[in-house]
């Protein structure tokens, strides 16, 4: 035991009851203050060992499989460190399979002074996952009940302080991921544009269910003033897609800036995608490229919701996928469609938003976003997406998937009205 | 046994009933992969698939890719309403084969 312990319990108990209840008293308060498992352990056993006055001491855990018992701390058994044990194997095995205190009978009054071995098992609800073995060299060979009273109220006690400093190590452990996914949420973050570019006639939004997302867009001013623009959407949820968002996005950045043609943008990115695709994962995403000195807007579409035009009439042209997701099938043709933006708004979204849902049933749908839309087009354009989302915040309506929307249109000509 | 033997092999039929997504992901997809190991066409009945999102679409897609790496193909079955909208939206028609019922897509194997 480390000197702080020592000092903590002071000496062992007397014989008499008063002695052993403040010498358990100060065992299990001793615990509360430790999270750390190994010297919990250090703790536990030299606590026992010298709390029944046995002579050597082992204390044995569950390896992680929960296959073999692994000896993890020790009072003289010094070669016992380490050491492993089947728990199918002599009084330790027997302990930990009836998970009740055992002794070895066959010394215990034996003629010839033996060394008298017991072993207490170390359980957290009901299940045993270590067993704490004592062995005493005195004179009458034997341990008393007392001793074996004694052994199983601390036992307990150190059960319960092991399996605590385990939850604490598990909840570190939890932390550090914890910080990892928040530090991934960050990169993330970085990769999308920034909020706000002042002036330009695309907005865009993302609000991932969890802390990372497997949605992603992205839009960039070429030199020529044209506007490469992507929204993209990971199948699944989690680091996973986030991942493979990353590399979606990374490689529309590149290529946008090479090429003005969508099709053969997502052509690329589909055959790089497919080279290093896992679990089937693949990527729905219109690609395309705006040019605000003719309203020309040219996209492809790879398996991603129809995007929608909002015409200067007031009415709606959906574009439906013509091919399917990236990522799937290594050759496949994609083709660039041509729309004129003609003073109305181009809009393109992820599932998340049209999935949208109130109470159980009732999904938002294309026709309620077009709804929406419709009550909202007084708003600018650049504060649209935000004020949509927040009036469905409002009425209640739940999230179940990332969502993403980006809105390309001028907000020249309001001024006219 | 060669390439041409296999569309002479019964294919292997997988049912999924209920939500194919990503709760369901896990079993889903070792369903669909032990099946592809047998080494014959496998044929996925989706008349009892109520719903189906992107995560079971991921596992039909990889067992497809595997199936074909091996030289078999991946089928799909009695595909419901819905879960015919969705592989439409994202063009997944052109991806698998989707056949009517078992017999149809039997006689389209010989």
């Amino acid at each position: 035991m480390n000197t702080s312990a020592a000092n903590t319990l002071r000496e062992a108990p007397g014989h008499g009851f008063a002695d052993d209840v403040q010498f358990l008293a100060a065992y299990s308060q001793f615990f509360a203050v430790s999270q750390d498992l190994e010297a919990t352990l250090e703790t536990a056993l030299a606590g026992i060992v010298q709390g029944i006055q046995a002579d050597s001491g082992a204390l044995y855990l569950l390896d992680q499989d929960g296959g073999d018992l692994v000896c993890r701390a020790v009072v003289g058994f010094h070669d016992a460190r380490g050491k492993r044990a089947s728990p199918e194997e002599d009084i330790l095995g027997r302990c930990l399979r009836r998970n009740a205190i055992e002794s070895t009978a066959e010394e215990i009054g034996a003629p010839v002074r033996a060394r008298s071995i017991l072993c207490a098992p170390l359980a957290a609800d009901g299940r045993p996952f270590g067993v704490i073995q004592v062995a005493s060299d005195r004179a009458d060979g034997s341990f008393t009940s007392r001793d074996t009273n004694l052994l199983q109220i601390m036992a307990n006690s150190a059960a319960l302080a092991v399996a605590n400093a385990h939850k604490a190590e598990d909840l570190v452990r939890q932390e550090v991921m914890e910080r990892e996914v928040y530090l991934a949420a960050e990169i993330q973050r970085s990769l999308l544009p920034p909020a706000g570019q002042n002036g330009l006639p695309i907005h865009g939004y993302n609000r991932p269910i969890r802390l990372v997302s497997g949605d992603f867009f992205d839009y960039f001013v070429l030199p020529d003033q044209r506007i490469p623009f992507a929204l993209g959407d990971v199948s699944g949820k989690g680091i996973n897609a986030a991942l493979l968002m990353s590399k979606a996005a990374s490689l529309f950045r590149c290529l946008g800036k090479r090429s003005d043609d969508p099709a053969s943008i997502l052509s690329i990115i589909n055959k790089e995608i497919h080279e290093t695709s896992s679990r089937g994962m693949f990527v729905t995403m219109v690609a395309g490229i705006y040019d605000p000195a003719t309203g020309l807007l040219r996209f492809a579409n790879a398996g991603h919701e129809p995007p929608l035009l909002r015409k200067r009439d007031r009415s709606y042209q959906t574009f439906p996928a013509e091919a399917p997701p990236l990522g799937i099938v290594p050759d496949m043709e994609f083709r660039t469609t041509e729309a004129a933006l003609d003073d109305g708004e181009f809009y393109i979204f992820s599932d998340g938003l049209i999935e949208f849902q109130y109470g159980d049933q009732e999904e938002l749908g294309v026709e309620g976003l077009i709804q929406l839309v419709e009550g909202l087009a007084d708003v600018p354009l650049a504060e649209r997406l935000k004020t949509l989302l927040n009036t469905l915040d409002r009425e209640g309506w739940a999230l179940h998937d990332d969502l993403t929307v980006l809105a390309i249109g001028e907000d020249r000509g309001r001024a006219d009205d | 046994m060669s390439k041409s033997d296999k569309p002479q092999q019964e294919p292997s039929v997988v049912r999924l009933a209920g939500s194919v997504d990503l709760e369901h992901a896990p079993d889903v997809r070792k369903m669909l992969l032990d099946a592809v190991a047998l080494g014959r066409n496998v044929l996925v009945d989706l008349s009892a698939a109520s719903y189906i999102d992107s995560s079971g679409i991921a596992c039909l897609i990889e067992a497809l890719q595997k199936a074909r790496s091996a030289g078999a193909d991946l089928g799909l079955v009695a595909v419901s309403i819905q879960a015919m909208r969705v592989l439409e939206l994202a063009r997944l028609d052109m991806v698998f084969p989707i056949h009517d019922d078992i017999a149809a897509a039997t006689a389209a194997d010989a």
